[in-house]
């Protein structure tokens, strides 16, 4: 039993080293995906090295990597539901493995994912000041109406507030409200095309008046992406 | 898992579902990380970038597979990462001669006492201690292969013993660690 149990956290700590070769780690990887005291001796040991890695010293990436990653994801985000029935997929065999449920099942929910009704449109705006790292994301949901804001800067300031202000072309600025929480939803009512967000940095509680009275510290357009 | 890690739980099952946003979230979050992760394996800056490109590719694949009940967001994208950084070692030449073979000091310094606010800094004593505990040479192996992305060849070369042995003192040390850490110190 020791033994046995010594030689899964053996193999599963020379796997999050990095020092099986590649057949090996392909076969580790295939164990992963069926033998859950596999995948948790894994998990202990990334857990238990991470301190070596904190001991790196963080660096931000240099170039924008980030739309780099998008540029290359874009083929499976584009397949939509198809990748999501991949995953469920994967999600059903596991759960084979781990609870042993049946075929039958798993049928059913494959069936059920097929058909799940289409992803609705999806456009983004990435709130950031001049040039700098995004402080805001926000996306519209075009088929439920629906406005996601997610704010990656720190709160604002004691005694002030964020407000989000709406932009169509030619047109005044229209408040969006106060940004009282990290993220939340609200309902939009505005055509997405040519729209920009903004954000502007107001006595707390927000605007005064219908219009920014303080300055901008976050805008973007919104896009598809 | 230390608490703010909780936010990162949720984004990678929404990235799961394919959330884009939270998948940006969590690049924020953990880019720096990783990339200082891989620096260190490939000792570059613009290899390190490539790297974790890739990792963040195989991050937004593999959301599904994290298992929150047993697994740390942050060290199974760091896992992902380094492999990446691995990978791309691995189609390099071998390294022995270029590199001193010897630890960075810093590192162990930096176990002790770390500097890092996402650390956790008991779980670094005691690694720090049981590092410790276990004989000079081995140490070197295991941090040269998690740290730097040692290969068992190259660690074969650096320590002039066989390969088959270098495993087996692995694996012992990992054993001898796992133990230690656990409390159970046979």
């Amino acid at each position: 039993m020791a033994a046995d149990a010594d030689d899964i956290d053996a193999l599963a700590g020379e796997y999050v080293l990095g020092t099986i070769d590649e057949a090996e780690r392909r076969a580790a990887e295939a164990r992963l995906q069926s033998d859950p005291s596999f995948r948790a001796a894994v998990a202990a040991w990334e857990i238990r090295l991470q301190p070596l890695s904190d001991t790196a010293r963080s660096q931000p990436p240099s170039r924008d990597l980030f739309a780099e990653i998008m540029a290359r994801l874009a083929q499976d985000i584009g397949r939509g539901d198809g990748s999501e029935v991949v995953a469920l997929r994967r999600r059903v065999t596991r759960w084979r493995y781990v609870a042993a449920i049946t075929t039958a099942a798993a049928a059913v929910l494959l069936v059920v994912s097929l058909n799940r009704t289409p992803a609705p449109e999806k456009y983004v705006a990435t709130l950031t000041p001049q040039g700098g790292a995004p402080g805001f994301i926000l996306t519209v949901d075009t088929v439920k109406h629906t406005l996601t804001v997610s704010r990656v800067a720190e709160a604002a300031p004691a005694g002030k507030s964020y407000e989000l202000w709406a932009i169509e072309p030619g047109a005044q600025p229209k408040s969006l409200g106060v940004v009282e929480q990290a993220r939340y939803q609200r309902p939009l009512d505005l055509p997405t095309n040519n729209l920009t967000l903004a954000i502007s940095l107001e006595p707390e509680g927000g605007s005064p008046t219908s219009a920014p009275t303080g300055p901008v510290v976050f805008s973007g357009n919104l896009i598809k992406p | 898992m230390p608490a703010d890690q909780s936010d990162l739980v949720s984004a990678l099952a929404a990235v799961a579902k394919g959330d884009r946003l939270a998948f940006r979230l969590i690049y924020q979050r953990t880019a720096p990380k990783l990339m200082a992760a891989t620096r260190r394996i490939l000792g570059s800056s613009s290899a390190a970038e490539d790297a974790v490109q890739e990792a963040y590719v195989r991050i937004w694949r593999h959301a599904v597979d994290f298992d929150a009940r047993i697994a740390s967001p942050i060290a199974w994208m760091t896992t992902i990462a380094r492999h990446a950084a691995i990978d791309v070692v691995r189609s390099g030449p071998e390294r022995v001669s270029a590199a001193s073979g010897e630890i960075d000091a810093d590192i162990l310094e930096g176990l002790a006492s770390p500097a890092d606010a996402g650390a956790d800094p008991l779980a670094s004593a005691r690694l720090s201690g049981c590092l410790n505990g276990i004989e000079a040479d081995r140490r070197t192996m295991v941090m040269l292969a998690y740290c730097n992305g040692w290969s068992r060849e190259e660690l074969a070369k650096r320590f002039d013993r066989p390969v088959a042995t270098i495993k087996t003192l692995l694996r012992r040390s990992l054993i001898a660690l796992k133990d230690c850490l656990s409390g159970s110190g046979r």
